[in-house]
């Protein structure tokens, strides 16, 4: 449960085993990439410990950032193609990366398959446009059924030209207030808010002069390609012939293309994976630096991932330098990035600290502390074993059906503290005379709810104070992990301020006379306007303000006000807590008391299970928000800065999950501008 | 929603980004420097355009270039405009971006139909495809009008230009950009009728006769260089301009020849046009983007509560940036003051 320890990775190798070495890498899915030719470009690279190779030295000034040479959107379109012409879906098997193989023998095979298919393909898509032609010239004879001559007449005529076609609506009055210079006759069929559907009777020796003038109204001619005999309606009926043909003829291809697929299927995955594997090594490549001989490749690995990929590596490769480094020697400024990992409890509550920041890489994982107080401060407020098993259920349909991990993983943990808190509280579905409660009915003693609160609250915020008191020792900040207000005796100021409140409202003696408390309170207070002049007074900073110095009391004079409020506002918040617990059993009641006023048994049934759900839904989202606001607000200011970046280690599943996003498209797009570059 | 409301809060913010625009004294400056790095530096110095290109190495900087990063400025001004709308007004706005796309397509358009030039026309898209969706990497492997046009199937210009394809050659260039300009107009249309009474007046008092005037020149070279026909001339007339109905543009169209044409515009407010001198074709646009600077003047110092500032003022920056490029060009070509005026749109 905590921020894993990360180490930096150098490799060096020889440049024709590039791609090999980047396919164990992502198979191995551990090494956050960073880009080489910076890290070199900051001497951090340790090109020069690297005695035993003397070659990789050599060429070692005419290093330059990778370029990628391969052309992989020929046969992506390809293999895209295949798989949209036999629906099957993209996929992506870890099985046939697993082995060893050349992607060139694929491109081949890709190649004969894809044009084996094509031709097929191609009529299917032939014959679809012919349909749509047919729909379209059928939807436009509907207009003129009634009409009672014979088309082809018509459009045979020696000295007039009949022509179909859409004009925009903005054009049709156009034509009609310059209908009188117009030599032919257009005649509107058919009109909605869009468009016009005319005909327009052409005299040939003007055709030419007609047609600028109709192409200029964005005149949407209609080809008609096809001649029968007869009225419009005997067209329609002889269009509904051919239709029906075409039909059939789709249908013969569909089922020869789908012997194809049935014999191929294996393969096409096959290749899908693998053409996704290249795209995955083009990706990593593009961080790496090169010469002509050798590759550099840099990044960051967690310590538990370090042997996996080394076992990887050294089966498969005998001539890699690699070379790991501890964070304490890099440079100053270099941070790595953070990989949280916890326990199953725990782990979705981490989507939960993203949502706020991710943890520096030498700042405390937040998500025990989050997970834990987030799970009873949402069991409190919403404790019923019913309404709990629900919101578990809920959970995870979504964690299993859905894929919803982190949402799902979050409400299922919700609902089972949900359902424990139901069992103290003695409520099934809001009924409080199903079992006992084990410690409170929160209704019947509304005083213990409120005050409990409080003190939930304030172990909290203690604990709160502590995650701040290790994250600043780690980062040696004293300012803020001693003299702040969310330091030592800002903690101590709370401590001996709600001491002297409490034994105050108790009417007990206090163990110091209150007059030294109230001396002891406010020595406190101006130790914490004086945090940064202190703090660089023991670190031996000079000068000791950063800014100037009246702003600098001015500033502080008010903090301490808004210390003072906040502390105060910060404790009497958890006091929501309580009400929330109340204000559940005060929604149940009104929904009880709803329901007998039913007429009917079947109406109350029906109102106390509408009550359950809008409990469930409503007053559910409203515990859940307000208790992230109370690890946000109240106590994630106190502790957390969440300034670190992900752990994002180069793998095919992280590819899988961009592909639902869309980003593939923005991949090949960054690839195409690369090529378009070059 | 009341229109005090709507605009009080934008109205102000122009007027104080109104104190931005450049002076009578920046202008002389300008035309008084010697090279577009002097004005450059100028620029960046003392302007508000300076911001846009505070990083950039003057040096050798090309005009096309500081032309780009004045557009970015004009982009800017758009960018903080829109804060202050919602709903309908909002989406008039966005639809208001069209024509600095239609500026971008336009350019496009030429570089690929004369200039035959297609190495740098990313560059010069500074606005396309920002706020409406157009395939900006489609247009810039354009080679031709028709392709062009083909990029842009299924945006909203698609229904006004998918009948150029076939159009001859010669005249495709000309009807393209007309054909844009009604696309403008018509979507225009559209969104202003969605605007409150008290703003589609405003709006069609200040574009009525940038209509207008776009009408008469087109129908003005549509029959000195490429004798259409007069239906065809009415066809691709834009609709809603603010002195002249349909009957009357139809008589435009259909006069007799150019004399007939120029002779009928005498009564118009427009005569301005067409003045039958040697200068008639070189000033013409610049005429029209003068009256329209007046006119846009006024309506800002009248500063209605309604439409008419806002798009006073977005007008107004376009002029300058279109004046700030014209002095680049005057001062390359080595004209004098007195020259250098008369192509610039603001009157000094």
């Amino acid at each position: 449960m905590a921020v894993e320890k990360m180490e930096m990775i150098n490799i060096i190798g020889q440049m024709d085993e590039v791609d090999d070495v980047a396919k164990n890498i992502i198979l191995s899915s551990s090494v956050h990439m960073m880009n080489a030719i910076t890290e070199i470009n900051q001497n951090n690279f340790p090109i020069l410990k690297a005695q035993d190779n003397v070659d990789a030295l050599l060429d070692f000034n005419y290093i330059k950032q990778y370029n990628s040479q391969k052309n992989l959107q020929e046969i992506q379109r390809k293999v895209e193609g295949i798989l949209d012409i036999f629906e099957i879906k993209r996929k992506v098997k870890l099985k046939y990366l697993n082995d060893e193989y050349d992607f060139k023998d694929d491109v081949n095979e890709i190649n004969n398959l894809y044009e084996v298919v094509r031709e097929k393909y191609e009529r299917v898509n032939r014959l679809h446009e012919e349909n749509n032609d047919i729909e379209k010239l059928e939807q436009y004879l509907r207009y003129i059924s009634h009409v009672n001559i014979n088309l082809d007449e018509v459009l045979d005529m020696k000295y007039i030209k009949m022509k179909f076609g859409i004009i925009p609506k903005y054009n049709v009055d156009k034509l009609k207030k310059n209908y009188e210079n117009i030599s032919s006759i257009v005649f509107k069929v058919y009109s909605d808010i869009d468009i016009a559907v005319v005909m327009a009777f052409i005299p040939k020796p003007v055709e030419i002069e007609v047609d600028r003038v109709l192409m200029s109204l964005n005149f949407d001619e209609l080809k008609i390609n096809v001649k029968f005999k007869g009225t419009p309606s005997n067209w329609i009926n002889m269009l509904n012939e051919r239709k029906e043909e075409i039909k059939r003829e789709i249908h013969s291809i569909r089922s020869e293309l789908s012997e194809i697929k049935s014999k191929n299927f294996k393969k096409i995955e096959m290749y899908y994976s693998r053409l996704i594997m290249e795209f995955k090594i083009e990706e990593l490549k593009s961080y790496i630096a090169c010469t002509n001989e050798f590759f550099y490749l840099t990044g960051w690995i967690p310590f538990f991932k370090k042997r996996n990929l080394m076992k990887r590596l050294e089966k498969n490769h005998k001539n890699l330098i690699v070379i790991f480094k501890e964070t304490k020697d890099l440079r100053e400024g270099l941070n790595p990035p953070t990989c949280l990992k916890n326990g199953y409890l725990l782990t979705p509550f981490q989507s939960i600290v993203k949502m706020y920041g991710i943890p520096s890489y030498n700042e405390l994982d937040p998500t025990a502390f989050v997970g834990i107080s987030y799970m009873l401060l949402f069991g409190a407020m919403f404790g019923d074993v019913g309404q709990g098993l629900v919101l578990f259920l809920i959970g995870e349909i979504l964690n299993r059906f859905k894929r919803r991990p982190n949402l799902g993983g979050v409400l299922a943990r919700l609902g089972i503290s949900s359902t424990i808190f139901g069992f103290l509280y003695g409520s099934v579905f809001g009924y409080e005379d199903i079992i006992n409660a084990l410690v409170v009915r929160p209704m019947e003693d509304i005083n213990l709810m409120l005050i409990a609160a409080i003190v939930l609250g304030i172990v909290l915020l203690s604990i709160g104070y502590l995650y701040n008191f290790v994250n600043s020792y780690k980062r040696k900040d004293v300012e803020n992990g001693i003299f702040s207000r969310n330091g030592v005796v800002g903690l101590s100021f709370y401590w001996l301020i709600l001491y002297y409140i409490a034994a105050r409202i108790l009417n007990k003696e206090t163990f110091l006379s209150s007059e030294t408390i109230i001396v002891i309170l406010i020595m406190l207070l101006i130790i914490m306007v004086l945090k940064e002049p202190l703090a660089n007074l023991v670190k031996g900073i000079r000068p000791l303000y950063s800014e100037s110095v009246a702003d600098y009391y001015i500033e502080e004079g008010f903090g301490i006000l808004e210390t003072l409020l906040s502390l105060l506002s910060n404790t009497l918040s958890f006091i929501r807590v309580g009400a929330f617990a109340i204000n559940h059993v005060g929604l149940f009641i009104a929904f009880a008391t709803l329901a007998k006023m039913m007429a009917n048994n079947v109406e109350s049934v029906a109102t106390m299970v509408l009550g359950n759900i809008i409990i469930i839904g409503l007053e559910g989202l409203i515990v859940f928000i307000q208790g992230l606001r109370l690890e946000y607000y109240e106590l994630f200011s106190k502790y957390f800065s969440g300034t670190g970046y992900e752990y994002n280690p180069c793998c095919i599943s992280s590819y899988l999950d961009n592909i639902k996003k869309g980003l593939v498209s923005k991949i090949i797009k960054k690839q195409n501008t690369l090529v378009s570059v070059e | 929603m009341n229109n005090v409301v709507k605009f009080s809060a934008v109205n102000t913010k122009i007027q104080s980004m109104s104190g931005k625009l450049l002076k009578d004294e920046d202008y002389k400056k300008i035309i008084s420097l010697k090279s577009t790095r002097e004005i450059a530096a100028y620029l960046r110095d003392n302007t508000f355009y300076g911001e846009f290109f505070k990083d950039v190495d003057l040096s050798n900087i090309h005009r096309d270039e500081l032309e780009r990063h004045l557009k970015q400025g004009l982009i800017s001004h758009m960018d903080k405009l829109i804060h202050y709308f919602n709903g309908n007004y909002r989406s008039f706005f966005k639809c208001f971006y069209m024509k600095y796309e239609i500026y971008d397509l336009k350019k496009a358009a030429r570089m690929v139909h004369i200039d035959k030039s297609y190495s740098n026309l990313r560059e010069n898209l500074v606005f396309a495809g920002k706020y409406r969706y157009i395939d900006v990497e489609a247009i810039i492997k354009a080679k031709s009008l028709a392709e062009i046009i083909y990029a842009l199937e299924g945006t909203v210009y698609e229904p006004f230009l998918k009948n150029l394809i076939d159009g001859n050659e010669d005249e495709s260039l000309f009807r393209f950009e007309m054909a844009l300009d009604r696309a403008f107009f018509s979507i225009m249309e559209e969104n202003v009728k969605k605007l409150d009474k008290r703003d589609q007046r405003a709006f069609f008092e200040l574009y009525g006769s940038y209509i207008d005037m776009l009408n008469l020149q087109w129908i003005y070279r549509g029959k000195k260089y490429y004798n259409l026909t007069p239906e065809e001339l009415f066809n691709y007339t834009i609709n809603r301009g603010l002195k002249f109905n349909y009957v009357k543009i139809k008589e435009f169209c259909y006069s007799r020849d150019i004399q007939d044409f120029i002779n009928k515009t005498k009564d118009t407010p427009y005569s301005f046009m067409f003045k039958e001198n040697e200068t008639q074709e070189i000033f013409m646009e610049r005429r029209m983007n003068r009256y329209m600077y007046f006119k846009t003047k006024y309506a800002k110092q009248r500063f209605k509560l309604d439409l008419s500032v806002v798009i006073a003022y977005m007008d107004l920056i376009e002029f300058e940036i279109k004046d700030i490029i014209s002095m680049i060009e005057n001062v390359r070509y080595g004209m004098n003051f007195e020259e250098t005026k008369k192509y610039l749109i603001k009157a000094i």
